[in-house]
């Protein structure tokens, strides 16, 4: 794709100071519509096994602010000060060709989470349908399949405009959102409130400060896993003052206030999911509000990470000249296959590899952090970010940095160590330091010494 | 992609990014207020909130 003025915006290439136009409300509206979506209510049902309302709120809400703290000092300096988006910002650290490792978990994770969003958006539109009387139980696989479909095809429509057409489908779905969204948080809080103080946690450990961490590592291991997001939509920001309020409040807190309704869901109603339990409180025109939110969050979190995804694939080589088509076919046919051919497996099953795919952001972050701000002091060579090879900034041995794999390496096994992100089985010092926290403080710590022992003396990696 | 085949356009913007004057500025020192506050202060308060 030639990068002309229109299709920048397409383009991997970075954007100048004078193609970032987004005020703070645009980018707060955009972030807001990619948090939000129906992954808030499982979030919160996580929580409500462990732990009541208060603490549940508490800690939710605690652990996404510190998450997302640490992705916007990961991403956000660099992304605003050259136009960059995650990706791109990643490679000063892993390198020329290190940074597929960085493609390869944004895809995965995107795809993954994309797929899970729509078959759920799926299964509620067949709930939704059955419950109305329009459709019969036998026909949800089908419906469930033919709605995922329609839903690709509806977001690649969107997204043939680029980031102007996230933006202006933002800005029409916030409302729906954030009133909606508020609306069930009322409705359920009121009408629950009794059921909600007398429920007991399902399956509270017999610590509570055990369960207390726990809510805060749900917490902040949720709002890591906006790292492969938050790149290219604040590339669209002109500086990082832009882009500071909008990622805290815009990104950072529709999670845990929606994660709550599926918090007090869970205690009250011992289901999560609001196409469910609305239509259980109010009937039939219950259910379809609660469809209606559920379309336009599912909707905004897909389009917003389709569009993140395609900015993404732009870094690899021979995809920098494809067509925009091409780009969002590819972040898009997979979740359309996943939807039309394998539904029910891949939502029976693959939450336990995003699982896993989510614990490598706490040490990415880390190495991000410890890089910009520390080894770099907050500048990077961008001419060696969009070049490679022999003699070029970033190429370091063979295009890859032994101290971000080094890095990667020990926070993926602190994790590990500290909590299984499937069993939730931990060991200490687990129960008060969480386990995220620790892995980042591992993984940059590991990244440093190494950058300082090795890669600084070898004279790669462009320190000064 | 090697540094002897950039696109021209592509190269017209890394040559205005390498100008500090053309780098959008970092946080500032009410951005670092705000992090701070909303990603450390505020989240231990409400951990003391809600263990009270």
């Amino acid at each position: 794709m030639s990068a002309t003025d229109k299709g920048i915006e397409q383009s991997g290439w970075p954007l100048a100071k004078s193609d970032r136009h987004w005020t703070q409300r645009q980018l707060f509206v955009v972030l807001l519509v990619a948090a939000a979506a129906t992954w808030c209510y499982i979030i919160g049902e996580y929580v409500g096994y462990y732990l009541n309302l208060k603490m549940g709120f508490a800690a939710m809400t605690a652990g996404s602010m510190i998450g997302m703290l640490i992705v916007t000092l990961a991403v956000v300096p660099a992304a605003t000060r050259y136009g960059i988006d995650s990706i791109a910002s990643a490679k000063p650290q892993f390198g020329d060709r290190g940074w597929v490792i960085t493609v390869f978990l944004q895809y995965v994770s995107i795809i993954g989470w994309n797929s899970l969003l729509l078959i759920f958006f799926g299964k509620s539109v067949a709930q939704l349908l059955i419950t109305l009387g329009v459709a019969s139980a036998d026909t949800a696989p089908m419906l469930v399949r033919g709605v995922s479909a329609i839903a690709c095809i509806v977001v690649l429509l969107v997204l043939l405009r680029g980031a102007t057409g996230l933006e202006r489908v933002s800005s029409v779905l916030f409302f729906f959102i954030v009133g909606i969204g508020l609306w069930m948080a009322i409705i359920l809080l009121i009408k629950q409130s009794d059921a909600i103080n007398a429920a007991k946690p399902a399956y509270a450990s017999g610590s509570l400060q055990w369960d207390y961490v726990t809510g805060i590592e749900i917490g902040i291991v949720s709002l890591l896993s906006w790292w492969p997001y938050i790149g290219a939509m604040v590339r669209e920001a002109p500086d990082a003052h832009t882009a500071t309020l909008p990622s805290m409040l815009g990104m950072g807190l529709p999670v845990p206030f929606l994660s709550v309704v599926g918090l007090a869901a869970i205690l009250a109603l011992q289901v999560s999911d609001p196409a469910a339990w609305l239509v259980k409180l109010g009937g039939p025109t219950y259910g379809v509000i609660a469809l209606l939110f559920v379309i336009a969050a599912n909707l905004g979190t897909a389009i917003a990470g389709v569009y993140a995804t395609g900015i993404g694939l732009r870094q690899v080589p021979f995809l920098a000249n494809a067509s925009w088509l091409t780009i969002l076919l590819l972040g898009l046919v997979p979740v359309a296959a996943i939807g039309v051919f394998l539904p029910d497996l891949f939502f029976t099953n693959f939450g336990t590899f995003l699982a896993f795919i989510g614990v490598f952001f706490a040490p990415l972050c880390a190495i991000q952090i410890v890089d910009y701000f520390l080894l770099r002091k907050q500048r990077i060579d961008i001419r060696g970010v969009f070049t490679s090879g022999e003699g070029t900034a970033y190429h370091y041995w063979g295009g890859f940095n032994p101290a971000a794999i080094l890095g990667m390496i020990a926070g993926f096994a602190t994790y590990l160590y500290l909590l299984n992100p499937v069993s939730y089985a931990s060991h200490s010092p687990y129960e008060y330091l969480t386990a995220s926290l620790p892995t980042a403080v591992v993984g940059g710590l590991v990244y440093w010494i190494a950058t300082l022992a090795i890669v600084k003396p070898a004279g790669k990696g462009d320190y000064r | 992609m090697s540094a002897q085949s950039l696109h021209p356009d592509l190269e017209r913007r890394i040559a205005e990014l390498e100008t500090e004057a053309n780098q959008g500025a970092g946080f500032t020192g009410i951005d670092w207020m705000w992090l701070i506050l909303l990603g450390v202060v505020g989240p231990v308060l409400l951990l003391i909130w809600g263990w009270m």
